[in-house]
């Protein structure tokens, strides 16, 4: 709101500045309407802004909608929870809080219930699903919590559903295609098979969608069926209200819940958890730590268009120069061409920002539609993706782009308005600065290099960096006299460089992660610094290719330096997107350490195979698991707790016999810095009852969680590949205090030379139906295990692209203001016996050459950016890139740069002679 | 020539800064006085138009005094320069320098309209200047859609609207051929004798011939015509 009314207010006050100054707001007007194509051109260029902004919070708005609805609808009438970890104790706990007259009048409901993990088999499709959430519920106090709506649309309870009746969820029963009445085997870890029939399929809504995961509901009666005796694991409060008030009366009542239950018993194992609080601010935490990414990777594509605002507000400002220092001549104060040029920039960016809203909700929807791919806990969550746009983001964005646009032109326009009036009325170059302007630069020198130095002592990353490149300039200005400018601006450019890759090199995967505005400050240095490089170096590019191509280039490096930033810094996140994808795709020799396919049971201790699938395995390791649901907490060691705090989470617990840790047969990828080898962490792994492996964690995270016997602390010493045993591995010292049920199993095989993993897998599936075994090759699993972060980076790549549309759009731009700015040259040139091929080559070549240097320097830049994060992040050796694709896409701009520049170029072609040489244009 | 002085530069130099410093003005004295026409002649490179600049405060100097019509520029800031440019000042360029999104008649407003006039009275004067150059017809089109001469005509109704103490023109004719030259060149001389004070730099004997005064310049220093002080 603060954005929009800044907003108001400045356009108020032009309004006003309009209103009193009328010569000028005239002369901004007709400049705008003069050349209609040419200004509806430099709209478009400038759209980016507010685009880009309104995708961004588009984006965040709509996942943040989708995650609060799915958790709200997950939980239902559901607020607080009675557990002891998921050990099971008696019912008559629920009845016993039911009736206290502690919570007499302030809670809706209290149901015993029960909850497991496990897996379902539907016996008439012949099809199962290894991994499903089993609800036990109360049919008495069920209507207090919400009735189920079928899919038949019947109503029910539960206790209407006959004996052995369950209730599939909608996703548990498309994925074995079950339909009501069929014959259904559940089992849990430890606990059956047990044969059900189904009821019916309840809609994915109310009490229908509890826990937002494949779920079956029981009755009580028949979950008991399955557990063997009547006692229950959970006790699920209601509290008063409804949405938010219902929330908040929840967290209120806590306390009293928890004074109940004492009444009842001492066991300290029991607690209540405020668990629809916790998950719904759990998820508000994620989408206001996640959006911010976004608007981040987005800000590229706005400085780019920064960069092509700057580049043509200066060129502008040089096809006006004459007409500036007339004005100047006649009596027009300095801060009256700014305000002229104010004045046209703020049409132009209303302009822009209000069309650039459209494609804002383009790419926004683009983006938002393919979220289930990204965003990990709208997948996990299975929720509907809602697409929401308010007025307020529209307003904000139109707000800020307009806002962004216009503060660079009135940058710009400082720069423009100081010109030397005698020499610019008659279009000639400013004469070099007189002595009172050098004592002022010196002092700047000066000035610079000691606020450098001060900045960088300070300790802030964000500061060195900035303090480092003030003093590199200072240092570079203050050289000003002794060196050639080409010499100068080339030292200058380079050890900007060099120093903010010394700088951010030193960060840890971690630091670069969750500071990106920095690393967007690095990769805009980096490619700012390298443009400016390659544009006063051009000249060397003159002995090469004719001089006329060239020659504009060469000859204003600054206007040269921009356009090369604004593709650079398009072109630079897109290599650090392709570097990071090419780095982090699966090496699968190395990441799956021989084994072909993964065989697991998660009610099972063991799987037998058929003789003739045996026959195939060449070895195998097999490993007990069980999976812990609970309150989960991890922080990384270099920064403290992440963002989630204490949550729910279900984790699977690979534990490792002695013989399986003293051969250390799993494929660790990296490892904690404090072990020098992957034989000094399985040593420790054995030793120390504290340390894990993981495969879903980094190494040096820590983990806790509540154990049998309270919270136990565990870090992660090494890590597999994301995919490769998803959950925490340990020895048995290490995992028993978490869960000593009941274990399943997994068996890691190797296969003999010649029989397909995928094969393989699929025949194990279909051997042991109805045993709910899950069987997948080692190569799917590592695909999956980082699918959602490439996801991500590939949905960005192609939002990113868009930026390269922006870069493009500029050089097309940039071309047709300089048909306007050059008409006189180009008279000249066609007088002197150009021939219009000649001209035409070379538009197009100076256009396709900028596309070339930005290229070049945001590979340059971003390389090293993806050089960085991934030696830090990834075991060493894993930086790859992806050469072929850059290669072809590189070509693709320069062709497309070439194709829109055409059309200026041609019009250059065409031109009379005599009607270039006009004295007015 | 010792009348009612309105420009008086005293020992005025300026100095080129660059790879090589270039004394452009080396210790100038001139005086004009008021309804004045003088010409400035010289070859190419002797500091014509550096003089005219710095005498117009276009340019700053670096030694020396100029004094128009009881104001020392010297002493002034780019801003008081520019307000006195405003009030005091109209120019007339070689390349007529009009504003391309402007019309003749709002063209030649534009001083008015930079000293706070309103808008309606503006318009009023312009027209009427332009009536009085013969250029009423005209008032609504573009510069482009005018001929060379109108175009420096609709120049100089700009550089004469507001009435100022000098009109310093640099090469008016330049850019025009002989038969439009005399129509400008009669213009000036007409308004000159109104009591306009006229100051233009030209290389056109003729055009010099028509002002009162021919100051010639050869190497940054005056030759002859430098006037008269009165002590």
């Amino acid at each position: 709101m603060i954005l929009i009314a800044l907003f108001v207010l400045v356009y108020l006050a032009l309004g006003v500045i309009a209103w009193r100054r009328p010569l000028l707001a005239r002369m901004a007007y007709r400049e705008v309407v003069r050349r209609r194509w040419q200004s509806a051109l430099v709209v478009a260029g400038l759209t980016v802004g507010t685009s880009m902004i309104l995708m961004s919070l588009v984006n965040t708005a709509s996942i943040g909608a989708s995650l609060t609805r799915a958790t709200y609808r997950s939980w239902d009438r559901v607020d607080l929870l009675v557990s002891a970890n998921g050990s099971f104790f008696s019912p008559d706990l629920a009845s016993g809080l039911a009736a206290s007259p502690r919570l007499h009048g302030n809670v809706r409901g209290v149901q015993a219930g029960v909850e497991l993990f496990g897996a379902v088999a539907d016996l008439d499709r012949r099809l199962d699903n290894a991994t499903v959430r089993l609800i036990g519920f109360d049919p008495a106090t069920q209507p207090l919590f919400g009735v189920y709506t079928l899919t038949d649309g019947r109503t029910t309870s539960g206790s209407d559903l006959g004996p052995r009746g369950v209730l599939l969820s909608q996703s548990v029963a498309e994925s074995i295609q079950a339909q009501p009445g069929d014959a259904v085997q559940v089992a849990s870890t430890g606990y059956g098979p047990v044969e059900y029939r189904v009821a019916g399929i309840a809609r994915a809504d109310g009490p229908g969608d509890y826990g937002g995961q494949p779920a079956i509901f029981a009755p009580l009666d028949a979950m008991h069926a399955l557990t063997g005796n009547d006692r229950i694991n959970v006790i699920r409060v209601s509290a008063l209200g409804d949405g938010q008030q219902e929330l908040t009366n929840s967290q209120a009542i806590a306390p009293q819940v928890t004074s109940a239950l004492r009444d009842l018993t001492s066991d300290p194992a029991l607690r209540v958890l405020t668990a629809k609080a916790d998950d719904v601010n759990e998820i508000l935490g994620l989408v206001a730590q996640n959006g911010p990414l976004t608007l981040a990777l987005s800000s590229i594509v706005v400085l780019a268009g920064i960069a092509l605002v700057v580049n043509l507000a200066l060129a502008l400002a040089e096809e006006r120069r004459p007409q500036l220092a007339v004005l100047r001549a006649l009596g027009m104060s300095r801060s009256g061409l700014v305000i002229t040029s104010v004045l046209e920039g703020g049409i132009y960016s209303i302009g822009a920002a209000a069309i650039g809203a459209v494609p804002g909700l383009v790419t926004g929807w683009l983006l938002v539609s393919q979220a289930g791919r990204w965003v990990p806990e709208i997948h996990e969550k299975n929720a509907t993706v809602l697409f929401v746009v308010s007025a307020q983001s529209i307003g904000v964005s139109i707000a800020a782009g307009a806002l962004v646009t216009l503060a660079t032109m009135t940058a710009a326009s400082f720069r423009t308005s100081r010109l030397a009036i005698a020499s610019a009325v008659r279009a000639l170059p400013d004469p070099p600065a007189g002595r009172r302007s050098r004592r002022l630069r010196r002092a700047g020198i000066v000035a610079c290099g000691l606020g450098g130095l001060f900045a960088a002592t300070l300790g802030s990353i964000e500061l060195s960096l900035v303090g480092g490149l003030a003093v590199i300039v200072a240092v570079g200005l203050a050289l000003g006299d002794h060196l050639p400018n080409r010499l100068r601006v080339s030292l200058i450019g380079l050890a900007a460089a060099t120093w903010v890759i010394g700088l951010v090199s030193r960060l840890s995967a971690y630091e670069i992660e969750t500071n990106v505005w920095t690393m967007i400050l690095a990769l805009a240095v980096i490619i700012g610094a390298l443009s400016a490089v390659v544009a006063v170096n051009m000249r060397i590019v003159e002995g090469l290719i004719p001089r006329g191509t060239v020659a504009q280039l060469t000859r204003r490096p600054v206007r040269f330096t921009l356009a090369t930033v604004a593709l650079g810094l398009v072109f630079g996140l897109l290599s650090f997107i392709a570097g990071y994808l090419a780095s982090t795709a699966p090496d699968y020799a190395r990441d799956a350490g021989g084994y072909d396919v993964s065989v697991s049971s998660m009610t099972a201790s063991s799987i037998n195979l058929a003789p003739d699938l045996q026959s195939e395995i060449r070895s195998e390791t097999t490993i007990s698991t069980t999976t812990y649901f609970g309150p989960v907490r991890s922080s990384t060691s270099d920064r403290g707790p992440g963002p989630l705090g204490w949550h729910q989470q279900a984790l699977r617990l690979y534990r490792l016999d002695d013989s399986q840790i003293s051969q250390g047969t799993l494929p660790l990828t990296s490892r904690d810095a404090r072990f020098s080898s992957n034989s000094a962490v399985w040593s420790a792994l054995g030793r120390d009852p504290g340390l894990v492996l993981s495969g879903l964690y980094p190494p040096g995270t820590t983990v806790d969680l509540i154990g049998n016997a309270g919270p136990v602390h565990l870090v992660v010493a090494g890590s597999f590949r994301e995919g490769f045993l998803t959950g925490l591995i340990g020895s048995a010292q290490a995992l028993d205090p978490i869960s000593s049920g009941v274990a399943g199993t997994t068996t890691l095989v190797r296969l003999k030379p010649g029989v397909d993993a995928s094969t393989f897998a699929l025949d194990v599936r279909r051997s042991t139906f109805p045993a709910a075994v899950e069987a997948s090759t080692i190569r799917d699993l590592l695909d999956q295990g980082g699918a959602i972060p490439r996801n991500f980076a590939a949905e960005m790549e192609l939002m990113l692209s868009a930026g390269l549309v922006v870069g493009v759009l500029s050089l097309g731009v940039l071309a047709l203001r300089a048909v306007v700015e050059r008409r006189r040259s180009i008279g000249l040139l066609r007088a002197i016996g150009y021939q219009p091929r000649q001209l035409l080559t070379s538009v197009i070549g100076e256009a396709v050459l900028t596309a070339a240097a930005g290229a070049a320097v945001g590979v340059a830049g971003g390389t090293a950016i993806t050089y960085i994060f991934i030696a830090a992040a990834y075991p060493a050796g894993a930086f790859r890139f992806q050469v072929v694709d850059f290669v072809v896409s590189a070509l693709l701009v320069l062709v497309t740069a070439a194709a829109v520049t055409a059309g200026p170029a041609l019009a250059v072609a065409r031109t009379a002679p005599a009607q270039a040489l006009r004295l007015i244009d | 020539m010792t009348g009612d002085l309105i420009v008086d530069a005293h020992r005025l130099r300026k100095v080129y800064h660059g790879a090589d410093e270039v004394e452009a003005l080396r210790g100038i004295d001139l005086v004009v006085d008021r309804g004045e026409m003088v010409a400035i002649v010289g070859p190419s490179g002797s500091g014509k138009t550096t003089l005219l600049n710095c005498l117009a405060g276009l340019d700053t100097f670096d030694g020396g005094q100029v004094v128009i019509d009881g104001q020392d520029l010297s002493s002034m800031s780019d801003r008081s320069r520019t307000a006195y440019r405003s009030r005091n000042m109209g120019f007339v360029f070689q390349a007529f320098n009009l504003l391309p999104v402007l019309s003749a008649a709002e063209n030649v407003e534009i001083p008015l309209l930079l000293q706070g006039v309103g808008a309606r009275e503006s318009r009023r004067r312009s027209l009427d200047m332009l009536e009085t150059l013969g250029l009423a017809h005209r008032a609504n089109h573009r510069p482009d859609q005018l001929s060379g001469g109108e175009q420096q005509r609709v120049a100089v109704a700009r550089a004469l609207i507001h009435k100022p103490a000098v009109v310093w023109a640099d090469e008016p004719t330049g850019n025009l051929d002989s038969e439009v030259t005399n129509v400008i060149v009669e213009l000036l001389v007409r308004m000159n004798k109104t009591g306009q004070t006229i100051v233009l730099v030209t290389h056109n004997p003729q055009v010099a011939g028509r002002t009162q005064r021919t100051v010639r310049m050869r190497d940054g220093r005056i030759d002859s015509g430098a006037g008269l002080r009165a002590s």
